[in-house]
C-alpha cells in the first residue's frame, strides 16, 4: 500500500495538484516559519479527525513538505509537528486506542471518552504551543523569508524544466476529486487498504500523464518508494518475531507481574505517565487486550474504577506515542514521506509527546477523571 | 525468558536507531532474527513469523 501511496502522491505533486494549496499557505503565513509551523499543526490535527494515521501523514506531508523545502525549514520538525498533532488527536473516540480500551474493559466508549474533551483540549493547546516554539527557533535560524515568492517561482521553474506537468494544470479539480475519493475509501475501508492506491496510481497517470514515455514519472519517485517499502518489509520481520514468537505476550505478563498490589490509588497515574513510552514496546492490540484488562483487574481490587484505568491508558499508549513506535506502519510512512531518519524523529518527538501525555494526565487528575 | 528477549529486541533497535550506529534495515531485521534463534526457534519458524505491519 505504502509503495503505491508514495508513488500516487509523487505523481500528483508533479502534476501541480498541491500548488494552489502551497501558494495559499505561504501567502497567508507571509514567509514566517513560526506561522508555517502552527499551520502544520492545524492541518495535522484537522486531517486526523478521521483517526487514521496513514492519511494524516499523507495529507500533511504532501501539502507541507514543499513549503518546508522552499523555506529551508527542517524536515524533522515537519514530521515532529505532524506526529504531535496526529498522536494527540488519536484519542478521538472512533480512533483505535479509545475504541480498544472501551472494548477491552467492557465500558461504553462515550462514557469513557466524553469527560476527556477538556483533557484533549489541553493536549492540543500544548501541541500548538510546542509547534509555535519550534517555529520561533526556525525563525531565529532563517529569519522571515521576504524574497520567498521568487524562490518559489524559481523552484517551480526548475521543476518544469526537469519534469513536465503533463496535463496536470487543467486537471487540478479532477485530481483533487480523485484524491478526496481515495482518502475517503481509505478511511472507510471501502476497499482493501493496498487496493486503494494500486487503483489510484494508474488513474492518476491516465489523467495527468497518459503516454508511455511518461513511465519516467514513476522512476522519478523510485527513491522514496523503495525506502518506504523496504523498511516496511523489514518491520514485518521485526513485529512478526515479537508477536509470532510470543514475546509481546510474555512481555505483557512480565509487566503485569511486577506491579505490586500496594500501588492502589496511584495505579491510574502510573499507567498514565508510562503510557506514552509503552507505545514503543506494545502494539495496540497487545496492550489494550493483553495488558490493560489485567491492570484494570488489579486496580478494581483496590477500588480503582475501570474507567479511570482506561482513561489513563489512552493518555499516551498508541495515542501521543504512536508516531514514534516501531510497531506501527504509520511511523515508517511518516519518516519515508519526510525523507528523514527514525532516530532523528524519535529524539525530537519523544520528549515533546511525553510532555503532551504528562500535561493531559495532570489535567485529568485535576478534573478527577483518573 | 521470552519477555526478556522481547525487551532486548526493542532496546537494541532504539539504541541502534537513536545513536545511528546502523541503518534501520539492519536494526529491524538482524537483532530480532539472532535473538529468536538464540531463544530456540528454528529459521523455518522465524520465517513463518514474518507478517504485515498493522496500520493505525
Amino acid at each position: 500500500m505504502l509503495t503505491f501511496a508514495v508513488l500516487y502522491f509523487g505523481v500528483m505533486f508533479d502534476a501541480g495538484m498541491f500548488d494552489p494549496i502551497i501558494k495559499g499557505i505561504i501567502k497567508a503565513a507571509k514567509g514566517d516559519p513560526a506561522k508555517i509551523a502552527v499551520g502544520t499543526a492545524v492541518i495535522a490535527i484537522l486531517s486526523h479527525l478521521d483517526g487514521s494515521g496513514a492519511s494524516t501523514f499523507l495529507i500533511t506531508l504532501s501539502a507541507m513538505l514543499p513549503i518546508y523545502n522552499a523555506l529551508g525549514m527542517s524536515k524533522v520538525y515537519l514530521a515532529v509537528i505532524a506526529g504531535m498533532g496526529a498522536g494527540t488527536m488519536n484519542l478521538v473516540p472512533w480512533g483505535g486506542p479509545t475504541m480498544r480500551a472501551a472494548t477491552a474493559l467492557g465500558v461504553d466508549v462515550v462514557t469513557l471518552f466524553n469527560p476527556l474533551v477538556p483533557v484533549l483540549a489541553v493536549g492540543l493547546v500544548w501541541v500548538l504551543a510546542a509547534s509555535y516554539l519550534i517555529g520561533l527557533s526556525e525563525r531565529k535560524r532563517l529569519g522571515i523569508i521576504q524574497e520567498l515568492p521568487e524562490e518559489i517561482l524559481e523552484r517551480q521553474h526548475i521543476r518544469e524544466g526537469a519534469a513536465d506537468k503533463g496535463r496536470g494544470e487543467k486537471m487540478i479539480v479532477v485530481n483533487l476529486l480523485l484524491t478526496v475519493i481515495l482518502i475517503y475509501a481509505l478511511v472507510k475501508t471501502l476497499l482493501p487498504l493496498h487496493a486503494v492506491f494500486i487503483l489510484g496510481l494508474p488513474l492518476a497517470l491516465i489523467i495527468n500523464y497518459p503516454q508511455s514515455k511518461h513511465q519516467a514519472r514513476i522512476e522519478a519517485h523510485a527513491r522514496g518508494a523503495i525506502y518506504t517499502s523496504s523498511i516496511i518489509f523489514s518491520a514485518g520481520l521485526f513485529t512478526g518475531v515479537l508477536r509470532g514468537a510470543g514475546m509481546i505476550q510474555a512481555m505483557s505478563e512480565a509487566l503485569v507481574s511486577v506491579i505490586p498490589d500496594t500501588m492502589g490509588r496511584a495505579l491510574p497515574v502510573i499507567t498514565g505517565v508510562f503510557s506514552m513510552p509503552l507505545s514503543l514496546f506494545f502494539d495496540p492490540d497487545s496492550f489494550y487486550f493483553g495488558v490493560l484488562p489485567v491492570l484494570s483487574g488489579a486496580g478494581e481490587a483496590l477500588g480503582v474504577s475501570p474507567l479511570s484505568m482506561g482513561r489513563a491508558a489512552i493518555m499516551g499508549q498508541m495515542t501521543t506515542g504512536f508516531p514514534v513506535s516501531p510497531l506501527t506502519g504509520a511511523t515508517w510512512l511518516l519518516i519515508g514521506l519526510a525523507g528523514i531518519e527514525l532516530g532523528d524523529l524519535q529524539k525530537a518527538l519523544i520528549p515533546r509527546a511525553f510532555i503532551t501525555s504528562i500535561l493531559m494526565v495532570i489535567t485529568a487528575l485535576i478534573l478527577g477523571l483518573i | 525468558m521470552l519477555a526478556l528477549m522481547g525487551f532486548l529486541i526493542i532496546a537494541i533497535l532504539l539504541f541502534l536507531v537513536l545513536t545511528k550506529r546502523t541503518t534501520v534495515h539492519f536494526a529491524l531485521v538482524v537483532p530480532p532474527l539472532v535473538l529468536a534463534l538464540l531463544s530456540g526457534f528454528s529459521l523455518k519458524e522465524v520465517s513463518g513469523f514474518v507478517g504485515p505491519v498493522s496500520p493505525v
